[in-house]
């Protein structure tokens, strides 16, 4: 314990040097922007920002991206209480309630209890990455091949049950991103695989090219062609303040949401999204009366609202614990470490203390930060909203081509999400969702890297993973998960959570 | 696709997206497999480079068939048009940046593609094109060159 509060003493040492609050603030102001913007995720604009933190210091750049995540999520819920549009995919649901509530002239309360809600599940889910990131570092350091192994699978098979969308083509879809991430050339034997003579794939398919293309332009597309994020009308904000009514039934909402939240974060796969379609589903279970939902049920924004700050932050924890990312946010804050020369896992922490402490004790900075930029701040926001997506997506699409060839410096790496693009909007056209592809595409080279160790230790033998107990009970989880998914009720329940949006 | 069971209340057969994301998964897994057919396979106490594409190869291609027969029975579509419009001007664009960036630089880049993709909605006129590559290309300049000094051609011949 003591130990914990040394180390977060030190982390808010490092946290609180002028440079590093000044990125603080400016990934705390991107991120709401972005979270406003609908059409801009930040899983784009974290890419787009890559090369920009270049120039900077690994631990500033660090903070500034994970500002930008948790940023968006407040961000999000203003556009989606406002004007009835998600800013971003994660407070999709906020849209119900939120929104009904500002038609009934409470829209003041319902950002002030998003915005009140996100702070406490920041704070709380800051607290539990420092406490619960350093035993798993402790774990993650005692875990061999085969170990690692079935983590990953139990990971992919996580995130497949947990996104939207069929399973099967969603199983289909991690398949296809582990080969993706072949392409290239071999380390262990040197030869080319699938690179049909192309010299300039032998390094491999660059991750955020491949991001790039398939959220940021074929995301373009997509809004192009529903009519670009077009609005009517943006709902006035009456008085900010939630009454004591409010207050009363949003207070438990916010401890569910945050403890949901802080959950579903940690597992592969989660992070800010499930975790406000489940916050909100269980709000609506455990109701007195649920017919409440979609008139403005208070809870309705309460819930999913702090959930999806809680999940965007303890989704860092597998990031910083084991290397492993959970959703494509973290694949680019990994991406991000490595352009530092920083190798995640377990070894950040006692390598780069200054980093893994900084960049925690920034989380709660950027929280209190966040509380000012989105409540008092909030009219200026309001104007971002003005800004017609016909201009916006030019600027989207310039930045994109930049950033991605600022990675590399290479215009191949342009033409790559070019071709991602298209695939992109195909894959949006027959509904497969694009985030499991991009996880098998992280996770491919290691996932093949211990399979291959562990297949040599074993001098060849299969049992191996089930020898190990650490393996076999990854592997035995990821099985029950996988069972369960397909059992009709459970499926049915799975389709109406995401049918919520 | 299972039409013929004329209990459907879709006024006109649409496309099975279990067919369609089956047959994609089934060809990229042929292709994959075929491609990947000289890899050596290695021994399995060390596998070699062909040995984890063979693998899912076959499970890309298991995979789109189970989807092309649960289709029979599935009822989602997917709706069969494209927007032409956005998705030629706008992968366009992307190539015309990545083309135009190599052969002379940032700026010509920038306004050519902003070109390009201005007109993926028939919302925009000329003077969009015009107002925005000219405001694109300063900030860009602006904010990649000077600003965080990036070693990119700006105008190069």
């Amino acid at each position: 314990m003591l130990d914990l509060t040394q180390n977060l003493i030190f982390g808010f040492g490092v946290a609180v040097t002028p440079e590093n609050l000044l990125f603080c603030l400016i990934g705390a102001l991107l991120g709401t922007l972005v979270g406003v913007l609908p059409g801009l995720g930040p899983v784009a604009t974290i890419a787009m920002l890559l090369p920009v933190t270049f120039t900077l210091p690994p631990v500033a750049a660090l903070i500034m991206l994970a500002g930008l995540y948790y940023g968006a999520q407040y961000g999000g819920s203003t556009t989606a209480i406002l004007v009835n549009i998600p800013g971003e995919s994660s407070s999709v649901v906020t849209t119900i309630d939120g929104h009904a509530m500002a038609r009934k002239g409470r829209a003041g309360s319902a950002l002030a209890i998003a915005a009140l809600g996100s702070f406490f599940a920041g704070c709380v889910a800051t607290a539990i990455v420092a406490v619960f990131s350093q035993p798993l570092v402790r774990v993650a350091g005692s875990f061999q091949s085969p170990d690692y192994f079935g983590l990953l699978v139990f990971g992919m098979v996580a995130a497949v049950v947990l996104a939207q969308g069929s399973v099967v083509r969603s199983v289909a879809m991690v398949v296809l991103g582990l080969f993706l991430g072949l392409i290239g050339t071999d380390i262990a034997s040197g030869q080319t695989r699938f690179t049909f003579g192309i010299s300039a794939l032998a390094d491999g398919v660059g991750f955020v090219p491949v991001a790039m293309g398939l959220f940021g332009i074929a995301e373009v597309i997509g809004s192009l062609e529903r009519g670009g994020a077009r609005h009517e009308r943006i709902e006035r904000i009456s008085r900010l303040w939630p009454t004591r009514e409010e207050a009363r039934r949003a207070w438990p909402a916010v401890l569910r949401g945050t403890g949901i939240g802080s959950v579903l974060g940690v597992l592969p796969g989660g992070g800010a999204l499930i975790s406000a379609f489940a916050a909100y589903v269980v709000e609506k279970k455990i109701a007195k009366d649920p017919s409440r939902f979609g008139q403005g049920a208070v809870e309705g924004v309460a819930a999913p609202e702090s959930a999806n700050n809680a999940g965007a932050q303890t989704s860092f924890i597998p990031l910083l614990a084991m290397g492993i990312p959970p959703n494509p946010v973290m694949a680019l804050m990994l991406g991000a470490m490595t352009i530092h020369g920083i190798v995640p896992g377990p070894k950040v922490m006692t390598e780069r203390p200054d980093l893994f402490w900084g960049m925690i004790a920034s989380m709660w900075i950027g929280n209190l930060m966040l509380i000012i930029i989105n409540l008092p701040l909030i009219g200026i926001w309001v104007k971002f909203l003005q800004i017609p997506y016909r201009w916006l997506y030019s600027v989207i699409l310039v930045f994109c081509c930049i950033g991605v060839f600022t990675v590399n410096n290479t215009t191949t790496d342009v033409l790559v999400m070019a071709l991602f693009g298209v695939f992109g909007y195909l894959l949006l056209k027959i509904r497969c969702e694009p985030a499991p592809l991009i996880l098998g595409f992280i996770l491919g080279p290691m996932l093949e890297e211990n399979f291959r160790r562990s297949l040599i230790v074993s001098r060849g033998s299969w049992s191996v993973f089930l020898e190990r107990p650490i393996c076999a009970g990854f592997l035995a989880l990821s099985l029950v998960f996988f069972l369960l998914v397909l059992l009709p009720t459970i499926r049915r329940r799975r389709e109406e959570a995401f049918r919520e949006g | 696709m299972s039409q013929q069971g004329a209990k459907r209340r879709e006024p006109r057969p649409l496309p099975s997206a279990d067919l369609c994301s089956g047959l994609m998964f089934a060809g990229i897994g042929v292709v994959a497999l075929w491609v990947g057919a000289d890899y050596p396979l290695g021994v399995p106490s060390r596998i070699g480079p062909g040995y984890v594409p063979r693998l899912l190869g076959i499970l890309l291609v298991a995979i789109g068939l189970f989807l092309m027969v649960r289709s029979w029975w599935t009822t989602e579509r997917i709706e069969p048009t494209v927007a032409w419009r956005p998705l030629l001007l706008i992968s366009a664009a992307t190539i015309a940046f990545a083309l135009l960036f190599e052969a002379s630089g940032l700026l010509p880049a920038i306004l050519v593609s902003v070109g390009i993709a201005n007109y993926a909605t028939h919302e925009n006129g000329w003077i969009t094109a015009v107002v925005l590559g000219a405001v694109l290309a300063f900030f860009a300049w602006l904010l990649f060159v000077k600003g965080l000094s990036l070693p990119l051609p700006v105008w190069s011949k």
